[in-house]
């Protein structure tokens, strides 16, 4: 075979083009940390990449809409538990109210108490949390029991997604816990309770003993129903947690580069240019020009 | 028996042919690095005068060192090599368009929309939440505004870049049709016409980087070139290449003579930029469709259930993106609807009038349809979105290689033809040696006779 200038040229700089683009791919992957940097690189792996990262997204952002739901939540439910503690109250003061020998003095005196013990259930059942009053429902700007004691709120669910099975509804119930809709109005109960130790008359008070009672059960019913959706949402908090932890895997193993591997090859391909280079220099210094 | 005379007569061809010898090294060198140039080698051989043997030389031309089969084989690999390359470049740009491994492409853009739907759940009454559903929507069309146009301009760009090509392939065509007439008129006067068949040589492989060539040479040194399966050169006359676009918009060729019908030879082109042109610009076309019923889908089950819910007043929730009623061009077209652009208030988060403002029935729903696989039929968005990324990938891979290999093949048609025609400077050297120690040779018999004729002449004339 006759070798030819120009084919002596081309050998060495077609192989120093290739060492060159291998070198850049790999200085790439060392820079980048990841072992695809297009499509072409692996378009599978670069598809899943795509599925990974929505998947990631998905889960940070239930793990927001967790962290942003959880506060008011855990807020309702000890709301509710101060409102069940008054409550208790409210039935002792009916219990010594319901008495026939408790003075006209003691009983007015039990009657300022319940009448101060109903302020503190109102002022609880208006609390506000993080996105408005906990307990109007969907009414979020509306307090929940107005100054004469009626319920301006509604029944309406807030939902969110949490990531599994259905839409789950994040306010806590005020219309369930406070009115007829939980099937005893206990601001009337209070009502009732206040009128009958003013109006002294004793079986009166006597008869809402019962209904003071129910009303507790309803408020605690409502909590426990609050500490299930705290519940639930910790169960689907550690569960996002672990969906992002698998998802973190599978992006470490589809995209990322190993980097003992890329820092190898990448020696590798110094080393490789530099003989390459060394020799081409002699390959083409190889000239009888400068014998005759 | 030859006399001292006659061996003067061939004193004086040897220095004439060794001179020719040391000219044709000397044209090497000078053309060592001439693309295209085959070197030329001294046709020496014995004068024969009759039957008689004189023993004189003489230098009867040049020849060039090719093959018409190296040739050919040169050509065809010059227009896989450049198909390939125009197909692997043009894949590069459309694989950059939709490279979201640095995590700022489309993908990102389609997460962080499902994810403000989502937020907006929590916070259904925030004016904040609902700015920034706004906002990831105005994203949402914008991104897909700038893809589509984007791929929409490589197509057209495309279109350019294919009329550009087809005029230099008409003007490397006439300069061969040219340069065929001027060969034939040399092979008619008896020259040797290398420089010229050099010169068409690098015309004709400027021309098969464009379109495919097959050549074959005809007894009186005109070359005919057929192309894309149709005649494009034959003697002094060549057909005339044009790019238009079919019904369906996708790029044709057609071949004509001055002012005769055009030919459709799209479905005949098998290399050359032209090839890698139509065939990257079908895949860009191909995308670009799937890209927008991707878009016309993520968008239409978006109206769909917004209009299912109720908006901050009460009112049900209209359509938020404005859309053409077919996918074709939904990329670029798509823009949020006047009615909720700026207007934070008409995003319907609530699923039910009673439950506003705090009703996040809606929202949820839509921040849901992430999951919902309805687009391509059973697909989620981003599932599809990651199968156009995976088809571009696959296919700008397969164009890489292919583009590879079609460069290794291209080099070894060049190293072949290389090996035979081109100049190596160290075997001209050598040539320059030996025709320079002929001629002194040469010299010194020339001398030699004179020192004879001299003596012969001295001594017979006193």
């Amino acid at each position: 075979m006759r070798v030819s200038e120009a084919l002596k040229f081309g050998l060495v700089s077609r192989g120093l083009g290739n060492l060159q683009t291998r070198y850049l791919k790999s200085a790439t992957q060392a820079t980048t940390g990841q072992r695809i940097n297009a499509p072409s690189d692996d378009p599978t792996a670069a598809a899943e990449a795509i599925r990974i990262r929505s998947g990631m997204s998905g889960v940070e952002g239930i793990g927001k809409t967790i962290n942003s739901v959880q506060g008011d939540v855990e807020l309702a439910e000890s709301t509710l538990a101060q409102a069940g503690d008054i409550l208790q109250r409210l039935r002792e003061v009916a219990i010594s109210g319901s008495s026939d020998s408790v003075s006209a003095e003691q009983r007015a005196a039990l009657a300022q108490q319940a009448t101060d013990l109903r302020e503190q259930v109102l002022g609880l059942a208006n609390t506000r949390g993080s996105r408005g009053y906990l307990f109007s429902g969907t009414l979020l700007n509306v307090s929940p029991i107005d100054t004469a004691g009626n319920f301006q709120g509604n029944d309406e669910q807030q939902l969110v997604d949490l990531g599994t099975g259905d839409p789950v509804a994040v306010n806590v119930s005020g219309a369930r816990a406070f009115t007829a809709a939980g099937g005893r109005n206990v601001i009337q109960t209070m009502d009732d309770l206040v009128n009958a130790l003013k109006g002294g008359d004793s079986t009166a008070v006597r008869a809402t003993l019962d209904a003071i009672t129910g009303s507790n059960d309803q408020i605690q019913t409502e909590r426990a129903r609050a500490g299930l959706l705290l519940n639930r949402l910790e169960l689907s908090s550690t569960l996002m947690e672990q969906a992002g932890i698998d998802l973190a895997k599978r992006k470490n193993s589809v995209i990322d580069a190993d980097m003992a591997t890329t820092l190898t090859s990448l020696t590798q391909l110094q080393s490789a240019i530099g003989n390459s280079l060394a020799v081409g220099k002699q390959v083409l210094s190889l000239s009888a020009l400068d014998r005759f | 028996m030859a006399g001292l005379t006659s061996l003067l007569n061939t004193a004086r061809d040897a220095l004439s042919a060794q001179s020719y010898g040391l000219n044709v090294a000397g044209q090497n060198v000078s053309n060592a690095n001439t693309p295209q140039y085959v070197r030329r080698e001294a046709i020496i051989q014995t004068r024969a005068l009759g039957t008689q043997t004189t023993g004189t030389v003489e230098a009867l031309g040049l020849r060039r060192a090719s093959d018409a089969y190296v040739d050919r084989r040169y050509f065809a690999a010059n227009s896989g090599q450049n198909a390939a390359s125009q197909y692997d470049g043009d894949l590069a740009q459309l694989e950059a368009v939709f490279n979201d491994l640095s995590g700022t492409g489309f993908g990102n853009t389609l997460d962080a929309l499902f994810q403000s739907f989502r937020q907006l759940s929590t916070q259904p009454d925030s004016v904040v939440a609902r700015a920034d559903v706004l906002s990831k929507l105005d994203a949402f069309t914008s991104r897909s505004s700038e893809i589509g146009d984007s791929l929409a301009n490589q197509q057209f760009e495309m279109v350019g870049r294919a009329r550009e090509m087809a005029d230099q392939a008409n003007a490397r065509a006439a300069e061969i049709a040219q340069l065929n007439q001027r060969i034939v008129v040399a092979k008619q006067l008896g020259e040797d016409a290398s420089d010229l068949i050099d010169q068409r040589n690098a015309k004709l492989l400027g021309l098969s980087g464009i379109i495919d060539v097959r050549t074959l040479e005809s007894k009186d040194g005109s070359v005919m070139v057929q192309s894309g399966g149709t005649t494009l050169i034959e003697g002094s006359t060549n057909r005339n290449l044009s790019i238009s676009l079919d019904k369906d918009g996708k790029l044709q060729v057609l071949a004509s003579r001055p002012g005769g019908p055009a030919a459709d030879i799209t479905s005949g082109l098998s290399g050359g930029t032209l090839a890698g042109l139509k065939d990257a610009r079908e895949d860009v076309f191909d995308i670009s469709a799937r890209f927008d019923s991707l878009v016309f889908d993520v968008a239409t089950a978006i109206n769909q259930q917004h209009k299912l819910g109720q908006d901050l007043n009460g009112t049900p929730g209209t359509d938020v993106f404005e859309i053409s009623s077919t996918s074709t061009g939904a990329a670029r077209t798509v823009r949020v609807s006047a009615s909720v652009v700026d207007n934070p208030s008409a995003i319907a988060a609530a699923a039910t009038a009673e439950s506003i403002p705090g009703g996040s029935g809606n929202a949820v729903l839509l921040g849901k349809l992430a999951s919902v696989a309805n687009i391509f039929g059973n697909r989620t968005a981003s599932e599809a979105y990651g199968d156009v990324v995976g088809m571009v990938g696959t296919k700008r891979a397969s164009a890489t290689s292919d583009a590879t290999l079609k460069q290794d093949v291209f080099s070894q048609a060049e190293a072949a033809r290389e090996s035979l025609g081109g100049v190596s400077l160290d075997e001209e050297m050598v040539n320059l040696q030996k025709y320079q120690r002929a001629y002194e040779a040469a010299t010194k018999v020339l001398s030699t006779v004179d020192t004879l004729l001299e003596e012969l002449i001295a001594r017979v004339g006193r």
